[in-house]
């Protein structure tokens, strides 16, 4: 999952940062609305915390411009402002949420979660393919009942393959959405994450493989015992 | 509790009341005078018939002429001065004082003789035994000449008993006081409906007020059908109204001003004792010095607040002492010379070392203080900040601090002074509170002076202090 915060305060921006790292998102930052928009315009942004009040741009110019530009990216406002006039403003300038400062961080991270996987038309906070179980919000994955132990890497990318189950995802996606930094072409850091998460919810022989490589497409976490379209 | 409605209805019916009892007591007084009027006539008419005569024994005699009418309450079958006649007369020799005449109905008792004069006839009530009160009339009858050898005197006195004018004085007071009980019963309901009606518009009034709904003030009192008598009373509390409104607006404004300027700090605390307790190998010692920023950040507001309330509250001190105005201002530029270096901000003082002003120090002090960051705050690097000193005259000018401000626009200036205003909404690297304009204004107006502010074509903010007065070096 990545997300972009745009937030004037340093010390906000950078308590943000930490927590949404430590739930396992790639996370950008930029202190200023007229960034905050280039930026979100132009990378793929699972949701985007905006706060209201910021240099260059307010923050209700850059959802608008953001939305007249038919971007769907989630954006959760994060604001000091709020009266019922001020959230009213926000959710019709095109916001998904308002969150009011000071917020609970265990909160405000549950609504970026909650977004994240409205992004892939995910209700549920367990995710599940075939006798493989994700609990996002515990941040434990079964697999026919037996618990599978992955780093915090590997659950990125696990779940970002199950969020978009039966569907090629690309290793440039899986980087985008997974790694903070910008990751070299000739890196093989996703490979490695692939071949150590089919290990591990592999490790039983019998057990039917759920990865696949699709050549020149990506991987598809898919159950293919199944008839096409039953996931 | 007073009540206008009672009170007027009370001094009303008293008033009225008292009117009521004082035409019956005038009724009373002229019917009993008519009436003894009538009484006196009467009996002056019977007296006037009286003749002195003589007897056949040589002694006086007196007889009365016929009258040729009835006088009213007698019975026409009873003769006068006879048994069952209520006249009387008694007559009596005016040299011996003895008995010569008297009515036959009179018992042995004499009715009574007053002192009268020669010629004159005297009017009197008194009572007679076994007949009760009556009336009498006292006068002096004469025969022959008025002195010597032939000449008769008598004391003539007629009297009518007074039972008839006494009932019928006793009648008209019950009549007059049913009347009048009848009259101030009217009087009462007549007072209270005028009352009650005279008064609606004031329920009206108060109608409208109670509708007034304590969180919205904002009502236009409806004087169009008040009389113009509470027209006045009416717009008065409208504009009382509408200034509460304005003061609660003020209130509220502040209020959510406070609460969001506490927001952002406080959200930035919460998030990082959160983040540092859930994953302390991300926290780090350089988090206890933001927390410290952070604290004394929300200190700061916290004491410019105060600080404005004790200035508008008027909890501080107003006297002026002479103060040198070069020395001050460079004094006040001190804690600033620092940030306005590291900007390349030069500071130009443009005011003699002569000049001092009458001023109270503390306040000008703050004045100063606040103008001087906000200068240096906004100027653009490498700018300059210029002091000087407008003379108005010998004993008057006015203080000009004047510096640029690229990012200011035209309407922002109105808003210069207001708490917690800033050019820039997202307080981004904000070094102040938002308040320190708004200390100096009050400060200002407690010393009984103004700030202006203005802004040129050029975007040269230029604030002014005045009317300053000088004490010297002018």
């Amino acid at each position: 999952m990545r997300a972009l915060i745009v937030e004037d305060s340093d010390r906000l921006r950078e308590s943000l940062k930490v927590a949404l790292q430590e739930s396992g998102f790639a996370v950008d930052v930029v202190e200023d609305g007229a960034n905050g928009l280039w930026m979100a315009q132009n990378h793929d942004y699972d949701v985007v915390l905006l706060d209201i009040m910021l240099p260059e741009m307010d923050g209700l110019t850059v959802l608008e411009r953001l939305r007249e530009s038919a971007s769907e990216t989630k954006v959760i406002v994060i604001s000091a402002k709020d009266t019922v006039r001020d959230r009213v403003m926000g959710l019709n300038a095109g916001a998904d949420d308002y969150i009011v400062k000071p917020f609970n961080l265990e909160e405000l991270l549950a609504r970026v979660r909650a977004q994240s996987r409205r992004t892939y038309g995910k209700g549920s906070a367990v995710l599940q393919v075939a006798d493989l179980k994700m609990d996002t919000v515990k941040k434990k994955v079964t697999r026919a009942g037996y618990t599978v132990d992955l780093t915090s890497r590997e659950f990125s990318v696990l779940e970002y393959l199950m969020l978009r189950a039966g569907i090629p995802v690309t290793r440039t996606e899986i980087e985008a959405h997974i790694y903070d930094d910008i990751v070299s072409p000739m890196s093989n850091v996703v490979d490695s994450a692939i071949y150590g998460l089919r290990k591990k919810i592999s490790s039983d022989p019998n057990s039917t493989p759920l990865i696949h490589t699709r050549r020149g497409q990506g991987y598809t976490l898919e159950d293919r015992t199944l008839p096409e379209g039953r996931q | 509790m007073r009540s206008i409605r009672q009170s007027l209805a009370k001094w009303l019916v008293l008033w009225i009341s008292l009117l009521w009892a004082i035409s019956g007591v005038g009724i009373y007084s002229v019917q009993k005078s008519n009436l003894e009027s009538n009484l006196d006539r009467n009996l002056e008419t019977l007296a006037d018939k009286a003749r002195v005569g003589d007897l056949s024994d040589g002694r006086t005699a007196l007889r009365f002429v016929p009258i040729g009418f009835a006088f009213p309450a007698t019975d026409p079958g009873v003769p006068l001065f006879e048994p069952g006649s209520n006249f009387f007369f008694q007559a009596w020799d005016a040299s011996s004082g003895r008995m010569v005449a008297q009515s036959n109905n009179l018992s042995t008792e004499p009715l009574q003789w007053r002192n009268v004069g020669d010629g004159e006839r005297l009017f009197w009530n008194d009572q007679l035994s076994g007949v009760g009160a009556i009336r009498s009339i006292g006068l002096h009858l004469r025969r022959g000449p008025a002195q010597g050898r032939g000449a008769v005197r008598l004391n003539l006195v007629v009297a009518n008993d007074r039972a008839f004018l006494d009932a019928r004085l006793k009648q008209l007071v019950v009549t007059l006081l049913i009347a009048s009980l009848c009259g101030v019963f009217t009087t009462w309901i007549i007072v209270r409906t005028v009352v009650e009606r005279g008064l609606s518009p004031l329920n009206e009034l108060g109608n409208q007020l109670s509708a007034v709904d304590p969180q919205h003030l904002r009502l236009q009192l409806s004087s169009e059908h008040l009389p113009v008598e509470l027209q006045p009373v009416s717009r008065a509390l409208t504009n009382l109204i509408e200034r509460m409104e304005e003061g609660f607006e003020r209130e509220r404004r502040f209020s959510g001003d406070v609460a969001h300027e506490f927001r952002t700090p406080i959200a930035e605390l919460r998030a990082m004792a959160e983040v540092a307790m859930r994953w302390p190998h991300r926290a780090s010692a350089d988090d206890y010095q933001e927390v410290l920023s952070i604290s004394v950040q929300m200190e700061e507001v916290i004491e410019a607040l105060l600080e404005l309330s004790r200035v508008e509250g008027g909890a501080v001190t107003k006297a002026l002492s002479p103060i040198p105005l070069q020395a001050e201002i460079l004094r006040c530029w001190e804690p600033y010379s620092e940030r306005a270096a590291a900007k390349h901000i030069e500071l130009f003082c443009d005011v003699a070392e002569a000049v001092v002003i009458n001023a109270n120090a503390g306040m000008l002090n703050l004045i100063l203080k606040n103008l001087l960051e906000n200068a240096v705050e906004y100027s653009p690097e490498g700018e300059r900040i210029v002091v000087s000193l407008e003379l108005h005259g010998d004993q008057t000018g006015w203080l000009a601090i004047e510096n640029l401000a690229s990012n200011l626009q035209f309407p922002d200036v109105e808003h210069l002074f207001e708490r917690f205003w800033r050019g820039d909404d997202s307080r981004t690297g904000v070094r102040h509170t938002g308040l320190g304009l708004s200390l100096a204004y009050s400060c200002a107006r407690t010393m009984g002076m103004e700030l202006l502010a203005s802004l040129s074509d050029t975007r040269e903010l230029t604030i002014r202090m005045g009317t300053l007065t000088l004490v010297s070096g002018s």
